[in-house]
Parts: C-alpha cells; structure tokens; sequence
C-alpha cells in the first residue's frame, strides 16, 4: 500500500505544476471518433482510462460490421465477445490469407540429414549417414522423397535369413547446429538378404491442439533394401536408403508448393521447436494455416509452449 | 401531468423574456470579463464569450450579473488561444467563406505545439465549445496516428497504470496493431 502511494507521489511530481492534465474521458470519447482502427488498438494500450474508451463496442462496432461483417455476427450468437476483439481476430485472419505461406526460413541446403541404423543384436552399425541437402537430388513428384545409393557404406555379414532387429534414427540438423529434429527414432526389425526390403515408417507427433484429427497425418518413412554381390560370399549390402516424408493427405503436400524443397521445410517448420527467439511463429503459421486452418485469434503463442523443449 | 396546465404560461414568459436582440444592438461591444485559474484576467467581448456554451448559461442562469466570471479549471495560455480562435469563428459566422475558414483552422492548428493543443482540449471541453473540440481532437487524432504507444503516452503526459503482466497481455492481444508503428 505504502508503496503505491509513494510511487503515485512520485509519479505527480515528476511533471511540473504547469504541465498538461490528461485527457478525461469524456474527451477520450470523443477523440476516439476521430481514430482509424490501428491507432486505436494502439491507444487502447496508453492506460486503463484509455483502454475503457478507446477499445468500447459502440467504437468499433462501426469498423468491425463494415469491413467484417462476416465476424461481426459472432457478436449475436456471442455477446461477451467483443467487437474490439473480433475486428483484431479478423483483421489477422485477413493478412495471414492475403500473405499466404511465408518463406521458408530454410531452404534445403542449410540442412544435414543424419540417418544410424544400428543392428540391435550386436550393436553392430549397418549404415551411418550425414548428408548434406545439397547433395540430395529429389523426386518431383510433389513428395519429398529421395534416395540415396548406400552400397559403398557398410557391408553387412549375415548368413541368417532371420528377422533382425535395427534401431533406426533419423535426424534433420541445421548446419550452424542451433537446432536438430527427429524425424524418427524406431525400432524394428529387417530381413538381411539379398532383395530384400525393410520399410519402416513412423509418425510425426501431433500437434496437441486444434487438430480433431488423432494423428497428424505426417509420416517419416524409410526404405532400407539389401542387395548382394557375387564375391561378398555371404554378406549383403546396404543398396539404397529412401527416407520419405509423406503427408496422409498428399494433396496439400503437393498444393503447397510443387517445390520439394518448399514443401519439406513446411513440414521441418511444423516440428522444429527452438527456444528463444520469436521466429518460432513465423515457421509455425505456414503449415498450421495450410493444414489445420486454424481459428482466427488462435493463441499460437500457447500452442507453441505445449512443445517439448 | 399536472404541469400540462402550466404550459401555456410558461411560453408567454419565455416570449416576453426576450428582449435580446435590442440589448445587443444597443450595446454592441458589452465586454466580459474571465479570471483565469491563475488569476489573468480577459477582457473579451460578449459575442466571443457566448461561443462558450458554459459562459452563455452562466449569463442565462444569472442574466444581470456584471462579474468577474471565474474558470477554476483553466489556466491562461490556453485561454488565450482558445479566445484567439473564437474570434475568427465569429468572423467567420458573420461572413461565411468555407474555404477561408478551413485554411484558417489548418493554419491555428499546425502552428501550435503538441501541448498547446494537449493543453487546449480540456479547456474546450469545459468551456463547451463544440467546434474547437471537433477540430482539436482531429488535430490530435492525426498527430498520434499510428504512432507508438509510448509516443501517445509522452504525448498526452500519461502514466501507464497497467502492470507487467497486464502490459504484455495487452501488447500480444494488439501485436497486429503494434505492426509497422512509425518511428516515434
């Protein structure tokens, strides 16, 4: 109490005693009348007084019915809302349609994929990947798709015709390694011989909101085919290695953008979490408003705080 | 509605109580005398001060007082510059030229500093003069357009009394109109 009382003093007598009065607030009203709506929602944020006059129904009633009259009827089916919030709402809603996707905050190059398959038996490594994006020569089939050849990697002894298990990871990593992400952490199993194929595929998390879908329809897949040679005796090789990231519902992967590449990083936005900096909704909005068509006015600010760190 | 029966008297008396326009034909230059809050004393004449609607039915309640009329809650600067433009404006009622008067406005108003018209809003919405009111809070509607919220608050000399916490709330709830504020 004592406290406020002296910062109130204190406050007084920072002006001189023949400085201007504020505005009271039936002047407010009035100059509110005189405000387009952006300085408005600004003066609605000078003080409470201000906030009472500048951010009043009977002020933006006016704007809100006549540049959105389709949200304005949420006022009748909602009364507690008010107009103040919905013109905010639909005004965003407007931009974010008008802007579309925003760029990607990465493109292919800035990108390391990191593939370790690992025999579970033996801990034996059967393949260990880094590949730069730029290496990568993709399919243009509007799926990001591509396929390494990995017979020069490891080869593989096995004599066994028998089922295996491998534990296989796959991580995407930002070159100047501020951020990594898992497209698949997995165990299963593979047969290792000669024309055999192991797929493994495994699905991205879901977002936790504003989805009433029970998956989030982004699957990580992977291909691993085996082939031999005819002086490995009994061993195999590792010939190709096809990680994939398919959408359930491939058109919006290809009505994104028929750019691989774009399509990807919409994606890599949607998993990505880095702390720290505000960029995170930038890479956030493209993939959500494409795919979930999120409500206008969704807090994304509490949507990205339910990501792990 | 026992007043009903009243009524007719009490127009008889309100025409009768008219005698206006001779008062003023007679004695053309009736002088009026205000007191500023710190004490300066104007001299204005009574078809300026009848611009100011609390002045005129300071008059109307008391229609034969010859003094001093008091303004507690203006300062003199203010007044002088509010009496300043309500002198054109009568000009301009006696001869009416829309396009002298709007340049004349524009120019009173763009010479004026920021606290001159601060200063001079409150003065007009005490003294009730609808006009300079109107153009007053266009004048300050266009000086704050799009500007930052800080800039409005040293604009107007307001503290912000929001918390924190209700400060960054309000600031994320508005983040589409803090986009692209002018440099203050």
């Amino acid at each position: 109490m004592q406290r406020q009382k002296r910062s109130q003093v204190q406050a007084m007598s920072k002006r001189s005693p023949n400085s201007s009065s504020p505005p009271p607030w039936e002047v407010l009203a009035l100059l509110a009348h005189h405000l387009d709506p952006k300085s408005l929602g600004l003066a609605s944020c000078v003080s409470k007084l201000w906030y009472m006059c500048m951010a009043s129904d009977h002020i933006w009633k006016p704007f809100c019915m006549s540049h959105y009259p389709s949200l304005s009827n949420l006022k009748i089916t909602h009364p507690f809302v008010s107009y103040h919030r919905l013109y905010a709402m639909a005004y965003v809603a407007a931009k974010l349609r008008a802007r579309g996707p925003s760029e990607p905050q990465f493109s292919i190059d800035s990108l390391i994929f990191d593939i370790h398959i690992l025999g579970t038996k033996d801990n034996h490594p059967i393949v260990k990947i880094a590949k730069p994006g730029n290496e990568f020569c993709y399919d243009h089939n509007g799926l990001f798709r591509f396929d390494f050849g990995a017979n020069n990697y490891e080869c593989l002894s096995s004599v066994n015709k028998m089922l295996e298990g491998v534990k296989i990871t796959w991580n995407v990593v930002l070159k100047d390694w501020s951020a990594a992400f898992t497209m698949m952490d997995y165990e299963g199993k593979v047969r290792y011989s000669p024309g055999s194929k192991g797929w493994f595929s495994q699905e991205l998390p879901r977002p936790r909101c504003c989805s009433s879908d029970s998956t989030s329809g982004i699957v990580a897949d992977l291909k691993l085919e085996f082939y031999s040679e005819k002086d490995c005796g009994d061993k195999v090789r590792v010939d190709k290695i096809v990680p994939l990231l398919l959408g359930r519902n491939t058109e919006i992967l290809t009505s994104v953008s028929t750019d691989d590449c774009y399509a990807v990083i919409v994606h890599l936005r949607w998993g990505f979490k880095i702390s720290s900096n505000n960029q995170e909704q930038t890479w956030m909005l493209p993939l959500l408003s494409a795919r979930y068509s999120i409500p206008s006015g969704f807090n994304l600010d509490e949507f990205l705080g339910e990501w792990p760190n | 509605m026992s007043s009903s029966t009243d009524s007719p008297t009490l127009t008889t008396e309100t025409t009768q109580l008219s005698p206006q326009p001779d008062t003023e034909t007679a004695k053309p230059t009736k002088k009026i005398t205000l007191k500023s809050s710190d004490n300066q004393i104007f001299e204005v004449e009574e078809s300026v001060a009848m611009e100011f609607a609390t002045v005129k039915s300071f008059f109307e309640d008391s229609p034969s007082s010859t003094d001093i009329v008091p303004l507690p809650n203006v300062t003199a600067k203010p007044l002088s510059q509010v009496i300043e433009f309500c002198k054109e404006q009568i000009k301009f009622k006696a001869n009416p030229d829309e396009a002298q008067k709007k340049k004349y406005n524009a120019e009173f108003l763009t010479e004026k500093s920021d606290k001159d018209l601060v200063d001079m809003i409150p003065v007009a919405n005490y003294l009730e003069i609808k006009d300079l009111l109107d153009v007053l809070n266009q004048a300050v509607a266009d000086r704050i357009e799009n500007k930052s919220v800080e800039y409005v608050r040293n604009f107007f000399g307001i503290d912000n009394d929001f918390t924190a916490e209700e400060e960054a709330a309000l600031r994320r709830e508005h983040a589409w109109a803090y986009e692209g504020v002018d440099e203050d």
